[in-house]
Formats: structure tokens, C-alpha cells, sequence
């Protein structure tokens, strides 16, 4: 290879030499070999890769000169290519250009860094925009419970005040007429209509404070189905009869079944009392029926019905203040649902304007059956509790059935007996003065010490049933207990 | 299940009168020494008693002790209770549950 150059060539060189120092050329033939090179090729990688720089140049075909910037073959250093067309072939010139690549780079890397803070940047702006609403919604929500809480307050005044007035005006009757007997009777009746009618009021308030606290107490037992809807059959059918409807009530359950009979007894009440309520004329029906394990109870009547929009709103709180000139608190059908749902379960209501309502409440609930009842002979059961009037009565009707009974009444005595006894059940107080019945529960649980542990507490609110829950005990009883409803689920364990 | 056997509920009955002294005692505790102690002293024993009144066939006093204990709990949870403040407030909350000592102690409402 010879290292001649032409004039032109070398005026180019020339100038690039002015711009940076190192430099390197090949002249490839028009055949795609090399015919001559110079300078520092090693620097610049070619010497081992001359094939490619040939093959780039035939595939470039360059027909004028052509700058390739940033170039870099095998291992070596970036470079600029220029391809210099000339009568003996063509002129590959590498000329240094790491410091411009590394600008270069240096660049890129700070327009990726920008579009990186950009797109923070937006997101935060983003997050920003969502905040603000957010707060507005919450502003909006706070706003209208204020507004409820405004409504509520009037309409709890004038619903308080009425009876009120009526019960004073009626005491002022009595004080001024002492003499008069059948006034006075009339009066008493009065005020005890209006006491009543405050009671219900005062029930209602307290109900939806303790479902929205938490602490609503829900007491599972031993119920007669049977018995609760002839209850409210008596209680509904004068009512009924004097608006000139008619009352259907039909029962497919078993008669005893294991649900709070009060909770259940308070929805069907609220109910009944809305179909009577509302319907002018025709037929009010109750459908009880229990199907393996869920008890499902509905009230159909055949008043106005809902239309669609009226069916959205209608469990909200105080939602009828506006519209209805019927409605009571505005909290009944609420706490229905709240109710229910306390109870494990849901209302569903299905509604037609001009045709009628139905509302269905659907709650788990187990049958008990009446004929397998037997004792507890040779079950052996553990009572823990801190009182000995209690303890010692339990231990008493137990032992009465024929249980093997041990007392304890701490959560180290009863450690101890469980460290030689195994028992069928545990009956564990949740106080145990210094020591918790919690964790006397989880230790036994942990050591398979007794099959089933029921907890025991003179506490029953939502919070102690989720704390029982969480600690894996197999059931509650709220003091006082009730002796059926414990005897039927120690039965339960001997026949499981 | 059968009644509550008889030497049972005599025992039981005996102790009322006692448990009522126990409150009035821990009152007199709460008014010369207000501690927390001492409050939660007699939510304890309303809390027992709530448990084992009702189950005794008192239920009246069951009733009363449970409400008492629950409102020594929300007492305690007020926002700015001091327990200098704890005599002036429980007084009138034990006024129920005297009263129920007083109604079974006079047989008002003894199921025996």
C-alpha cells in the first residue's frame, strides 16, 4: 500500500487537523481493498476490522463526500467518517470525535433527565389535580351531612317536640281537672301514646348511633319462629283491619331456628309498619321461609310502589324528609339494612309504581332441631371465670346435665388443668381479672387442649365479637347466658 | 338446663348486700382518692356483676351494672377527663344501681 496522497485530499486533511489531532485514513479501491493507510488505525479500531470499513464503503457507494459522525469499529474510539470520492477510490477519513460524542452523550443524558422531571412533574401535577378532587367531593359530602345534620336536628326538634307538648299539655289536663276521671283516663292514654311514640324515637336515634359506632349488640339464641310472626300478626292485625286492608302471613321454617330474635322481630316491625303505612287499599302479605341455612322473610303490600329514581335514594339517611309527609325519622328503613346486614345478611326490594312494593330480607340462619336433644353425660368441660358466683353456677347446671366439669379461675389454673386434661369445650371468660381470657383462648387453641372455645364476656358489642372472632374461638355467649342456647352447642360438639 | 340450685342462689343473694356496700365503698374511695384504679376498680365489679345478676334471675341488676360499666368505659374515653373530675361524674351514674341494690334488697324484685 503506498501513502500517496493528492493535493485535495491533503487540503482537506488539513483543515480537519485543525479541528482535532488524531487521524486516520484508508483509500479503498473501487474493487473494495485497500490501497493505501495512514495514521493512527489502531486508535480508531480499523486495523483489525478493515474488512467492514471496506464493505461499508462499496455498500455507502459514495458519489460525493459524506460525513458519518460518531462511528466506532470494534473496541477503538469514536470517531467522525468522512468519505472523500476521489479518481483513485475512495478516501475513508476517521477523525476523533469522542469529546463531541461525549457532549453529545452529556446532552442526551440531560434531555432524558428533563423528560424524566417532566414526566415527575406532571404526575405530581396529576396527583395534584386528583387531591383537589378529592378535597372537593369530601367538601361537597361534608356539606351534605352537615345539611342532614342541620335536617336532622329540626326534624329531631319538632319530632321530639310534638309528643312532648301533647304529654305537658295532657299533665296540665290532669292538674287541672283532678276530679274529672274520664278525662284523666283519656289524658293517661294520651301521654302514654306520646311516651311511646318518644321511646320509639329515642330507640331509633340510639340504634343508628350504635350501628355507626359499632357497638350495636347483636344476641344470637335459641328463637321460636312460630311464636315471632304470630307476635307480629297481633301486633299489625288491628292496624290493619282498621285501614280496611288485609293481612296474609305465611310460614315455611321450622319453628325454632338460632338468630337475635329482637333484631329480627325490630326489620320485620319496620317492615309491616311501612306497608301499612303506605298502602291505601288491598292486601299486605309476609312470606317466612327458611331453606338450608338462610331464613328469608318478605313484605309485600299494594301501595303507590316506587319509580326507579326513588328506589336509589331510598336507604339514605333522611332521604323522605322532603318528599314524604308520611315518613317518621327517616332512619327506619336505614337501620333495617343495617340491621340486617349486623345480621349476616341483606334487604332486597323490588318495586312498581301504581302496583306495590316488596321488601326481602335475607339472613344466614340455622334451624335447631327440637328432637335430638340429649345431655352432656361424660362430656368433660372447662369453665375459666373470675367470679366464683358465676363460675360456680355454670359448673353447677353443666354438672346438672351430666358434664365433667373443672373450674378455673384464672388463665394459670386453667394452664394447668389443661396440661393434664384434654376437653370437649372451654368456656372462657374474656375478663379474668389480671390475666385475659383472650389469650388463654389462643393458648388453648395453639395447644389443641379443648375441641371447641367458646368465649363468655357481660360485654356483648360488635367489638368483643370481632375481637372473639379474631382469636379464633368457635362461638360467643353474652352474659347472662342463656343455658339452652350453650347446651344445644355443646351438644353439637359430642355429636360432631 | 334446670334452675339455679337453691344453696346457689342462697349464696348469692347473701353476697348482695355486700356488693352493694362494695360500691358505695369504692364511691367513698373515688371521692377522698380519685385514681384510675379505683375507677376501673368498680368497672370491674360492674362488669361481674352485669355477668352474674342475670344469670341469678336479677336481671334489673344485671342490667343496670352492665350500663354502669359501659359508661365508666365512655367516661374514661371523654376528651378531657381528669380523674379529679371522676367523683363528681360517676355519683350520679351509680344512682341506677343503687337503686336496683335497694329493689332487691327489699325483695322488690327477688326471684326467690
Amino acid at each position: 500500500m503506498s501513502n500517496f496522497v493528492p493535493t485535495e485530499i491533503r487540503g482537506y486533511f488539513d483543515q480537519l487537523l485543525l479541528v482535532d489531532g488524531r487521524l486516520a485514513w484508508l483509500l479503498v479501491g473501487v474493487d473494495g481493498t485497500i490501497r493505501a493507510a495512514n495514521g493512527d488505525l489502531a486508535y480508531f479500531g480499523v486495523a483489525g476490522m478493515a474488512r467492514d470499513i471496506c464493505e461499508l464503503v462499496v455498500g455507502l457507494g459514495a458519489e460525493a463526500t459524506q460525513r458519518l459522525p460518531h462511528m466506532q469499529f470494534g473496541d477503538g474510539a469514536v470517531a467522525d467518517l468522512h468519505l472523500l470520492p476521489s479518481t483513485l477510490g475512495t478516501y475513508a477519513i476517521l477523525l476523533a470525535a469522542q469529546s463531541s460524542h461525549d457532549v453529545m452523550q452529556q446532552q442526551q443524558q440531560a434531555s432524558n433527565e428533563r423528560a424524566l422531571t417532566n414526566n415527575a412533574l406532571r404526575k405530581s401535577v396529576q396527583a395534584l389535580q386528583l387531591a383537589e378532587k378529592n378535597l372537593r367531593q369530601s367538601q361537597i359530602e361534608l356539606r351534605r351531612t352537615n345539611d342532614l345534620k342541620g335536617l336532622m336536628i329540626s326534624k329531631l326538634s319538632h319530632e321530639f317536640g310534638t309528643p312532648i307538648a301533647a304529654v305537658l299539655g295532657h299533665l296540665q289536663v290532669i292538674r287541672e281537672t283532678p276530679d274529672d276521671a274520664a278525662q284523666s283516663a283519656r289524658s293517661m292514654r294520651a301521654i302514654e301514646r306520646g311516651v311511646g311514640h318518644l321511646n320509639q324515637l329515642v330507640q331509633s336515634v340510639l340504634d343508628q348511633a350504635r350501628i355507626e359506632t359499632g357497638t350495636l349488640r347483636l344476641e344470637p339464641r335459641e328463637t321460636e319462629l312460630t311464636q315471632i310472626v304470630e307476635d307480629l300478626r297481633a301486633l299489625f292485625q288491628p292496624l290493619v283491619d282498621e285501614r280496611g286492608l288485609s293481612l296474609t302471613v305465611k310460614v315455611d321454617a321450622p319453628s325454632h331456628v338460632l338468630i337475635d330474635p329482637l333484631r329480627l322481630k325490630q326489620i320485620l316491625i319496620n317492615l309491616l309498619s311501612n306497608a301499612v303505612k303506605y298502602t291505601e287499599r288491598g292486601a299486605i302479605t309476609m312470606d317466612v321461609v327458611w331453606q338450608t341455612g338462610e331464613l328469608s322473610a318478605t313484605v309485600a303490600d299494594t301501595g303507590p310502589g316506587m319509580s326507579p329514581e326513588q328506589l336509589q335514594g331510598l336507604f339514605a339517611a333522611f332521604k323522605r324528609f322532603h318528599e314524604d309527609p308520611h315518613s317518621g325519622t327517616g332512619l327506619g328503613l336505614l337501620i333495617t339494612r343495617e340491621l340486617a346486614r349486623a345480621l349476616g345478611g341483606e334487604i332486597g326490594v323490588k318495586s312498581a309504581l301504581g302496583v306495590g312494593s316488596q321488601f326481602t330480607l335475607r339472613v344466614p340462619c340455622n334451624a335447631v332441631d327440637k328432637t335430638e336433644r340429649r345431655d352432656l353425660r361424660g362430656m368433660r368441660i372447662l369453665v375459666v371465670d373470675d367470679d366464683p358466683d358465676l363460675r360456680d353456677l355454670m359448673a353447677a347446671m353443666l354438672t346438672s346435665q351430666g358434664a365433667l366439669v373443672d373450674c378455673a379461675a384464672s388463665e394459670l389454673e386453667a394452664s394447668k388443668l389443661a396440661s393434664n386434661e384434654k376437653y370437649a369445650a372451654a368456656l372462657v371468660d374474656l375478663e379474668l381479672g389480671e390475666s385475659s381470657g383472650l389469650l388463654l383462648a389462643r393458648v388453648l387453641r395453639a395447644t389443641r387442649r379443648a375441641k371447641k372455645i367458646f368465649a363468655l364476656s357481660a360485654s356483648n358489642d360488635l367489638h368483643t365479637q370481632r375481637e372473639v372472632e379474631a382469636t379464633g374461638c368457635d362461638g360467643f355467649f353474652a352474659k347472662p347466658i342463656d343455658f339452652a342456647n350453650l347446651q344445644q352447642a355443646l351438644l353439637k360438639i359430642e355429636r360432631s | 338446663m334446670s334452675a339455679v340450685p337453691s344453696e346457689l342462689m342462697q349464696r348469692y343473694v347473701a353476697s348482695l348486700s355486700e356488693k352493694a356496700a362494695f360500691v358505695d365503698a369504692t364511691l367513698d374511695e373515688l371521692r377522698r382518692h380519685p385514681t384510675f384504679d379505683q375507677l376501673e376498680k368498680l368497672r370491674a365489679f360492674c362488669h361481674r356483676l352485669a355477668g352474674s345478676a342475670g344469670m341469678y334471675g336479677f336481671e334489673n341488676l344485671g342490667d343496670a351494672a352492665r350500663s354502669l360499666a359501659y359508661q365508666i368505659e365512655d367516661l374514661r374515653e371523654k376528651p378531657g377527663f381528669t380523674i379529679d373530675q371522676c367523683f363528681a361524674h360517676v355519683v350520679p351514674l351509680c344512682e341506677p344501681l343503687q337503686a336496683a341494690f335497694v329493689n332487691v334488697l327489699t325483695q322488690k324484685n327477688n326471684p326467690i
